[in-house]
């Protein structure tokens, strides 16, 4: 087998592996949650990974980031990643991890297209293809049979 | 209906956050950044913990939490390390489809097993959604396929 085969293997498989871990720490969160409450899972879910990163900045002997010259919006994915677990450890139990998967990727897909044509966020201008309705139908259908 | 809400809402939080984490990655580093996101994280879970939660303080609420749930964090910070691993050196039209099989496989087997939400008709919607997801990103390879064709016969 060719290095750069293999290397592309390795890339493929990592990407499976998050798939895997996603509802893997969002189910642990979710039972920890219902355990004591969520409030506490995500506050221990955030405060730990404060501590490790802190340590792995100390290790890699870089700074902190410097906060004068940060934006105001680079705040916000540290506040959605506790909406994310707050939401995950909510509705999991009452839906189930399939269904909350489903919808997110309808939010996912409405989202990212908006970003891409309209190129907000910074991100280029990618008009939507008309032709990707197709697969949207499909996901569409995908998503009513699972409440068949 | 709530729920489906929250859950959709869930999906538009998942595309701003690495965007938004991109972006500074590429001007700090990718540490710095995951850092700031738990710091930040820390703090807003700290104060609604304060404001909604405290009734369980004093509760005994942690002898309830089996010590395996605290592993959740060690999960997350290999899931950080593994995203920034494979997001720049995946094809894009494959940056969705492998994560959504991992998780479709993991889904169903925790609605199986874990959490008695398993319906059979579950696991075919999750097939043909698959189907859809590869038809769109077929479609996103060949159009990228002709540009690029298109702009090296300009260059000719």
């Amino acid at each position: 087998m060719l290095e750069s085969e293999k290397g592309e293997i390795m890339v493929k498989f990592s990407a499976f592996l998050a798939g895997i871990l996603i509802i893997f720490v969002n189910y642990l969160n979710s039972v920890m949650g219902q355990g004591s409450s969520v409030f506490f899972a995500t506050t221990y879910y955030h405060l730990s990974g404060f501590v490790i990163f802190t340590i792995i900045l100390f290790l890699k002997k870089e700074s902190f980031i410097n906060f004068k010259e940060l934006q105001l919006r680079y705040y916000l994915p540290g506040l959605f990643s506790v909406f994310t677990i707050l939401i995950a450890s909510f509705v999991m139990p009452v839906i189930g991890a399939t269904l909350l998967m489903a919808f997110n990727l309808i939010g996912q897909t409405i989202t990212s297209n908006l970003i891409d044509h309209y190129g907000l966020l910074g991100m280029p201008k990618r008009p939507l293809e008309k032709k990707k309705l197709i697969g949207y139908s499909i996901i569409l259908l995908g998503i009513i049979i699972m409440f068949l | 209906m709530i729920y489906y809400l929250l859950a959709l809402f869930m999906g538009v939080i998942v595309v701003i956050t690495p965007v938004l984490n991109g972006q500074l990655t590429l001007k700090t580093s990718t540490y710095k950044t995951a850092h700031l996101s738990f710091m930040v994280g820390g703090f807003s879970a700290t104060v609604i913990f304060l404001l909604f939660g405290n009734s369980i303080i004093g509760s005994g609420f942690l002898s309830n939490i089996n010590p395996i749930y605290y592993s959740s964090i060690l999960f997350g910070v290999f899931l950080i390390l593994l995203m920034n691993y494979y997001s720049s050196r995946i094809p894009a039209f494959l940056i969705v489809i492998i994560p959504f099989v991992g998780q479709t496989i993991t889904g169903v087997l925790v609605d199986y097993y874990l959490i008695d939400k398993f319906k059979f008709t579950k696991l075919i919607g999750a097939g043909v959604i698959l189907i859809g997801l590869f038809v769109n990103a077929q479609i996103e390879k060949r159009d990228r396929k002709r540009k690029l064709l298109k702009e090296n016969q300009g260059v000719k």
